[in-house]
């Protein structure tokens, strides 16, 4: 830790005020009463009272839910009787659980597709939209339309955009050259790429407006340069505007990373985890353990187990790009 | 470094949170009550008050001012008992959360299918000290009082309404076809030559069923009931789970056929439990199987022509255990003091059960039925003795609204059916371990049964044996 610690000049500001510096004098230590007084003064109280709304809110809603969700997956519980502690028993059961392993893949596969079908496509839309003058404001608002469409309602629609006879949306297409029938969703190997296409097409807007926000607030004046310099339009997209773009790119790959691992309504609503468990999810198994199982227990270990891989893969990913992010 | 700390915080958080989102629902109740299963005798003149879901949704007018009427009438005669209705139902998702919030009725309709599930967890109410020696309820349809009850005997609920699993077929496509919609098939032969003659003459699907969401396991197991196996032997404390099967393999084989030999199973083969049941009102589907009570959802669910839904009883193989039941079975808050179920029970016998034993009751119910569009005759197993059903039938006879006549070979085969309960151990387990397989012999031509098979027998055994 210590080895690759950042500079100084990284730390955050209000640290940099609490240590004294090499002019500084240590500060006199307040007495508690003067101290309480001071933040009295300062309209501490009027800042609890309003934030303590929040506090309680946060607090009994997703906080304490959490940590009863912890406990939980120590405990076997019918849900009547008092729990009783169980160990590792539950994440022993989940570990033994055969199709685990085979919604951990699903899982990893989903994301590593969405990663190479889904990340570089809102990239690309926001470059083309930014060069777009006259209808950027209608483009956004297009691109952005299906993030608007509620989610099952838009995996349902492309259900039928999947539609395996003949008659389908996709597959008529494919008939006028001749190709297909095409089973999207039945065909073990197309199952999970259809669900992915269908997931980027109904999340990539949001993502695009992003980048599209972050290319506006980039200096003309860096084009302008590299422009009298001589940049081709591909030069100027890998020396401009990937560098001006890497920190909300390390930042949207990091969510994506994370948001993928928990995919759960796309595979549930379009294939139901089928054709043989080929679109399980980890999230999916979860829910079968706690829903059709009644196993809250081996749901929790589940979801435990899942947050503690996406913590170490998102420390490791933070550690990996830190350099760059920073540079 | 204290940003790189955030930061790792904020990840972890984020991770966290996932475990939250699954409980964040049922984690915050209330503590658990102390366990009131145990037979403790109740005291019919106390005063107390239940909490009764189901109550009619206000579209349903005539249906809930029946209800309401029934509610006044019922508090009318028992002054002790106080109701409070509401219109929760049963979802298996909500289920959990009600349960540990407290919030659940004291009585409430659970389907066939999960009432044995919720007997292994715990979550339902022993009445046995209290049926058994009721005069109404102690002389039930024996058959279907087995499907409430658990490997020693003991009641967890009691059965309002039953039919049994049948084949379910559109007479039009029938018709269409050249095939004669009075004599439906009633062996798999005869439904496989049926599929292929509606696929080529039609155009559409000669046969499938839903495969998702443990709907194809729950087929499969049917099927294999037809063909001669159960899917779990139990002998005393132990229980054998039994899936690589002569009779699985013949059900298997059978679908295979379908698929790859008759061309007859069309080309979506991931159909859930709802999506179905769209096609076959749609007219897209010539035969599939399901629970009998399948009317209601095609024909006022999804405007099917009542004459298109047609009937037949679960078709037959060779040496048959049995045919798997369904139907609605209220069960009873575990929570709930001796006190309340005791007037629960008086509640089910007043307002679900007395139409099939007092005319006035049966007239009252099949008007508001008649009023709100809603079915009466119903083909149905009776849940009372053959002679109490007839005469029900007798003084329904003039509100009878569906084609009775377009089930004959169902209404016939009632008599002789044997009704078989759900697996008792794992049941949901078995159906989901299942589920791949029959997609599986849909989407493979060359699966093999016997691997599959065997894979899943391990799998649920083993989460037999981990209890």
């Amino acid at each position: 830790m210590t080895a690759t610690a950042p500079p100084v000049l990284d730390e955050p500001a209000v640290g940099a005020y609490d240590r004294p510096g090499p002019t500084q004098q240590p500060r006199p230590r307040r007495r508690p009463i003067a101290a309480f007084s001071a933040w009295v003064r300062a309209g501490g109280v009027a800042t609890l009272v309003m934030f303590l709304p929040l506090l309680l809110t946060f607090g009994y809603f997703a906080w304490w839910p959490i940590l009863k969700s912890l406990i939980l997956a120590f405990q076997s519980t019918d849900l009547i009787n008092e729990p009783t502690w169980v160990g590792l028993r539950n994440f022993e059961r989940v570990l033994a659980d055969p199709l685990l392993w085979t919604a951990a893949g699903n899982t990893v596969w989903f994301a590593v597709l969405a990663l190479l079908i889904g990340f570089p496509l809102p990239i690309l839309m926001a470059m083309v939209m930014a060069e777009l003058r006259r209808t950027r404001q209608i483009s956004s608002v297009l691109v952005y339309l299906p993030v608007i469409i509620p989610p099952v309602v838009s995996v349902l629609l492309w259900k039928q955009f999947y539609d395996p006879s003949a008659s389908g949306l996709f597959n008529t297409v494919l008939g006028w050259f001749g190709l297909g029938p095409v089973g999207w969703l039945q065909d073990p190997a197309l199952a999970m790429p259809s669900i992915v296409i269908q997931a980027t097409w109904a999340t990539a807007g949001t993502a695009t407006i992003i980048y599209l926000a972050a290319l506006m607030s980039i200096q003309a004046e860096l084009y302008d340069a590299a422009e009298v310099d001589g940049a081709s339009i591909l030069q100027r997209t890998w020396h401009v505007t990937l560098p001006q773009l890497r920190s909300v790119i390390l930042l949207m790959l990091l969510l994506q990373i994370i948001g993928t691992m928990q995919v759960f309504t796309d595979p549930f609503v379009m294939t139901g985890g089928g054709p043989e468990n080929r679109t399980v999810t980890l999230l999916m198994l979860v829910y079968n353990y706690a829903f059709l199982s009644g196993d809250f227990g081996k749901a929790t270990a589940l979801s435990l187990l899942l947050a503690l891989v996406l913590s170490v893969v998102s420390a490791i990913y933070l550690r990996l790009t830190r350099k760059w992010s920073e540079s | 470094m204290t940003q790189h700390r955030r930061r790792r915080a904020g990840g972890l958080f984020a991770g966290l949170a996932v475990a939250g989102i699954v409980v964040s629902g049922c984690a915050g109740g209330t503590a658990p009550a102390s366990p009131s299963t145990e037979a403790v005798a109740c005291d019919p003149d106390a005063d107390v008050t239940i909490t009764v879901g189901e109550r009619p949704t206000a579209d349903q007018a005539a249906n809930l001012e029946a209800w309401e009427n029934a509610v006044a009438a019922f508090e009318e005669a028992h002054p002790n008992i106080t109701i409070d209705d509401e219109e929760t139902k049963y979802d298996v998702a909500t289920f959990p959360a009600l349960l540990v919030g407290g919030t659940l009725p004291t009585t409430l309709q659970v389907p066939f299918t999960d009432i044995q599930s919720l007997i292994e967890r715990g979550q339902a109410a022993d009445i046995t000290a209290y049926v058994e020696d009721d005069e109404v309820l102690s002389q039930l349809n024996p058959q279907l009082a087995a499907v409430t009850q658990d490997a020693d005997g003991l009641t967890y609920g009691v059965v309002r309404a039953a039919y049994t699993m049948g084949l379910i077929y559109n007479r039009a496509l029938f018709e269409e076809a050249g095939l004669d919609p009075d004599a439906p098939p009633t062996t798999w032969d005869d439904v496989l030559d049926a599929a292929a003659t509606v696929s080529e003459e039609t155009g559409q699907t000669g046969f499938i069923i839903p495969t998702t969401a443990n709907t194809g396991g729950w087929l499969l197991t049917s099927m294999s009931y037809s063909n001669g196996d159960l899917v779990e032997e139990v002998d005393g404390d132990t229980t054998t789970v039994t899936l690589d099967t002569p009779g699985m393999e013949a059900s298997l084989q059978f679908l295979h056929d379908v698929r790859w030999e008759a061309d007859a199973a069309g080309a979506n083969y991931l159909y859930d439990n709802n999506a179905i049941r769209d096609d076959i009102a749609a007219g897209a589907i010539g035969q599939s199987l399901n629970g009998a009570n399948l009317y209601n959802s095609l024909v006022i669910g999804r405007g099917m022509p009542k004459e298109d839904f047609g009937l037949a009883p679960f078709p037959v193989g060779d040496d048959p255990v049995g045919v798997l039941g369904g139907g609605n079975i209220q069960w009873y808050n575990p929570k709930a003091t001796p006190d309340q179920i005791c007037a629960a029970l008086e509640w089910t016998k007043f307002y679900f059960l007395d139409r099939y034993v007092d005319e006035d009751a049966a007239t009252t119910w099949a008007e508001a039925q008649v009023a709100d569009d809603l079915p009466v005759g119903l083909p149905e197993v009776p849940v009372v003795s053959d002679e109490q059903y007839e005469a029900y039938l007798g003084w329904i006879e003039p509100y009878i609204n569906v084609p009775r006549e377009n089930y004959t070979a169902y209404l016939d085969s009632l008599a002789t059916a044997t009704i078989v309960p759900e697996p008792a151990k794992k049941a949901q387990e078995l159906y989901a371990a299942l589920d791949p397989i029959v997609q599986a012999v849909l989407t493979r031509e060359d699966a093999d049964f016997s691997e599959l098979l065997s894979s899943a027998e391990t799998q649920v055994q083993d989460l037999v044996d981990a209890e």
